[in-house]
């Protein structure tokens, strides 16, 4: 590790193109990228404080400029999705903007000399200016320009401090200092392949990069990443000074989040403050509203007179356009009435526990627990999204570390977890029975998903990622932020199922006119009934929680059941095959093998633990 | 204390891994023995030769490590593959 730090330019400092065309932000996850993508552009995107939750590429322009947003990295690479995207992103490039936070300069300048060494034109800014004074840290932007050898401008982008000067020295954009050590290697390879950027990627191992130009990756990158490393701290030896040693109650704080003592009450008050938000009052009073009187109340009634004018009520036509699951009916009245309030509501509280630190320490408490399900703490994103919407979760299984890991959520979340819709409908029904009963439910699907889980760890194939993730600081969440980062993701999110969940009430609709729904349910009587010791009516619930999960569970509402029948009705029916959509997104993410298989384990799994606790219940009498 | 760690084998030469680690401790990273991890750490400022201290232990769960004013969790089958070198006075028990 033998380089110095003495700015040794090795390239002529050529003026910057005079009018660069795309701008690349590109740093660390939490760094503020967002927040200046959005101060770029006037578009907001996405804020995210957990590691690695968007994969998606933002685009966005500013006159003549294109300025694209990149998932946060550490490093750019192949190490995971992120690191590949931004990768891909950055090597388009005609100016970077490396957005470096300056609270954690020997973090985040470990990806500015990479992106130096590559050779691309750059700036970098120098964010949460602000925050570092507080913390009493000190940087010299001065001599760490000298330094990089690129311009640095300083910033506190949430309140705009540093746009205008970071527009202004755009045109100053250059190559900086690049590590002279690395020449020998990669100027030939640069010559060869016709791009240094490549070239150091290639010369670093990017088993990719190397593919594209047909030759091998070179086995250097431990040699470059430990000279590269030994470059920032000597920098930042030199740049930086701390006054105060930044450790207070937030330290503390954080360290209650992530211990079981303290942790868990906390996550326990947290997920009940969801429920009784989520639960009761958007699921209860406020889809009551959308769904019952706006929907239910006027469009459904309106729809239905239109289609009324062109086929004959009753009609083929008719039923599958506005029959009891119509593509202008029904339909309609989900995604707007039922999920869109849920998934909103959701997301923005995600967006709060993401917004301030919250989640990742969530992430460190459940670790141990999620270990041993062959999934580790970042699952808890996608199986907490899961409890609102089964399809929500599954999308965000992408996040996860491996195939395996994605495998394994999916089936947990399809199989154990009630969506927000189903445990509004199912705490609605179990309040009759009395709090035993509501308690035994739970306790039941805990012990399915805990069993689901270890089963899957054991027979799944592959290697689970370990936990390894930046713990950011614990913050107020700004209104601001939240609400934009979730209205981004409520529309991205409609806008990727709302085709799936059209698909699939078309779908029912042409079971329904083909009989095949009234087959379907007289087949299932002898397992409903003799099996479960249900009314055979209970065969309908079970096909209407196909198409949605609370209408499943709803289909009780009506029976006059005992509370034993109840409790092993709403245990089934939630172990039963997920809601449509999802199916349709499992179908789509994992594939027709792996959504078969799920198919008929949850539906075996659902019918054989139903019968298994209406005879323990029976016996317990 | 947590005698039940030690039995893990000792690596030669004095060397412990970092899920030996407690609360308040301070160590130096001597090598990681898994790949994709290895990278990412010293992108993190963890890698090899880095200085860090133990701010919170998980029961059997991650640790939580910090560097400068960086902070990570660490799982504890991670842990056992990250070699490291006490710097407490008497760090090995
Ligand atoms: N104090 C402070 N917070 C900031 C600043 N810039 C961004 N943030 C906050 O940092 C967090 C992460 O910002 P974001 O733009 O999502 O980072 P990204 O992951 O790099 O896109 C958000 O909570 C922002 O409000 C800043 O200049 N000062
Ligand atoms: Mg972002």
């Amino acid at each position: 590790m033998a380089t110095c730090h003495t700015p040794t330019p090795t390239r002529a400092d050529a003026a910057a193109p005079a009018a660069a065309r795309t701008i690349v932000l590109a740093g660390n996850p939490n760094v503020g990228k967002s927040v200046v993508f959005a101060a770029l552009t006037g578009t907001y995107v996405d804020v995210s404080n957990f590691p690695g939750t968007t994969v998606e590429i933002f685009r966005g322009r500013r006159g003549e400029l294109e300025i694209i947003d990149t998932p946060g990295v550490y490093g750019v690479g192949s190490l995971n999705d992120e690191e590949a995207v931004a990768r891909d992103v950055i090597l388009t490039a005609d100016t970077v903007v490396n957005i470096v936070d300056a609270v954690h300069p020997e973090r985040d300048l470990f990806l500015t000399l990479q992106l130096i060494d590559m050779g691309l034109p750059m700036i970098v800014a120098l964010n949460m200016a602000d925050e570092a004074r507080k913390q009493g840290v000190a940087i010299d932007r001065d001599l760490l320009e000298d330094l990089l050898g690129v311009p640095v401008v300083e910033m506190v982008a949430v309140k705009g401090e540093g746009v205008d000067e970071l527009l202004a020295r755009l045109p100053e954009a250059r190559p900086g200092h690049a590590d002279p050590a690395l020449d020998a290697d990669v100027l030939p390879l640069a010559a060869r392949i016709g791009s240094r950027a490549e070239a150091i990627l290639v010369l670093e191992g990017d088993p990719v990069i190397a593919e594209r130009h047909g030759i091998e990756p070179h086995a250097s990158a431990d040699c470059v990443y430990t000279a590269r490393r030994a470059r920032v701290n000597d920098m930042v030896g030199h740049v930086l000074t701390t006054t105060t040693e930044g450790a207070g109650l937030g330290a503390h704080v954080s360290y209650l989040m992530m211990h079981p003592l303290t942790g868990l009450p906390m996550l326990g008050a947290l997920l009940w403050l969801m429920y009784k938000v989520l639960g009761e009052w958007v699921a209860g009073d406020v889809v009551g509203f959308t769904e019952g009187t706006l929907m239910n109340g006027y469009y459904e009634p309106f729809m239905r007179g239109l289609v009324s004018k062109v086929f004959a009520a009753g009609s083929a036509g008719y039923t599958f356009l506005a029959g009891e699951f119509g593509v202008v009916t029904m339909t309609v009245t989900y995604l707007l009435g039922v999920i869109l309030p849920l998934v909103a509501g959701f997301y923005l509280l995600m967006a709060l526990l993401e917004d301030s630190g919250y989640l990742p320490r969530i992430a460190a408490l459940a670790d141990r627990s999620l270990t041993s399900l062959g999934l580790n703490g970042r699952a808890v994103i996608p199986l907490i999204l899961g409890l609102g919407c089964v399809t929500m979760g599954t999308l965000t299984t992408r996040i996860l570390g491996s195939k395996r890991e994605r495998f394994i959520a999916t089936a947990l979340m399809a199989i154990a977890v009630p969506c927000s819709a189903q445990i509004a409908v199912i705490s609605a029904l179990m309040a009759r029975v009395g709090g035993w009963y509501a308690l035994g439910y739970f306790a039941a699907l805990l012990a399915i998903f805990v069993a689901v889980g270890t089963v899957l760890n054991k027979l799944t194939p592959g290697v689970s990622t370990d936990l390894l993730i930046d713990l950011p600081p614990l913050r107020v969440p700004r209104m601001g932020n939240v609400l934009r980062k979730s209205s981004t993701k409520v529309y991205h999110f409609m806008k990727e199922v709302a085709v799936f969940f059209l698909a699939g009430a078309a779908l029912i609709s042409v079971l329904d006119i083909t009989g095949a729904l009234t087959w379907v349910q007289t087949v299932a009587q002898p397992l409903t009934v003799g099996w479960l010791h249900l009314p055979k009516e209970a065969a309908t619930a079970f096909v209407m929680g196909f198409v949605r999960r609370d209408f499943g569970a709803a289909g009780f509402f009506t029976m006059n059941l005992s509370s034993a029948q109840l409790l092993v009705a709403m245990v089934t029916i939630t172990l039963f095959v997920p809601c449509v959509a999802s199916v349709m997104v499992i179908l789509k993410e994992r594939g027709w093998r792996y959504l078969a298989g799920l198919l008929v384990t949850s539906v075996s799994g659902a019918f054989l633990v139903g019968g298994l606790l209406t005879r323990l219940l029976e016996v317990l009498r | 204390m947590k005698m039940r760690n030690g039995q893990r084998k000792k690596q030669q030469g004095g060397t412990q891994t970092l899920d030996t680690m407690r609360r308040g401790e301070h160590c130096r990273i001597l090598g990681i023995d898994d790949d994709r991890a290895r990278g990412q750490a010293i992108r993190f400022g963890m890698g090899e030769g880095a200085l860090l201290s133990c701010i919170t232990k998980v029961p059997a769960g991650p640790l939580v490590m910090r560097s400068g004013r960086q902070e990570i969790a660490i799982g504890r089958q991670l842990a056992q593959r990250i070699r490291i070198e006490h710097l407490d006075p008497q760090g090995s028990c």
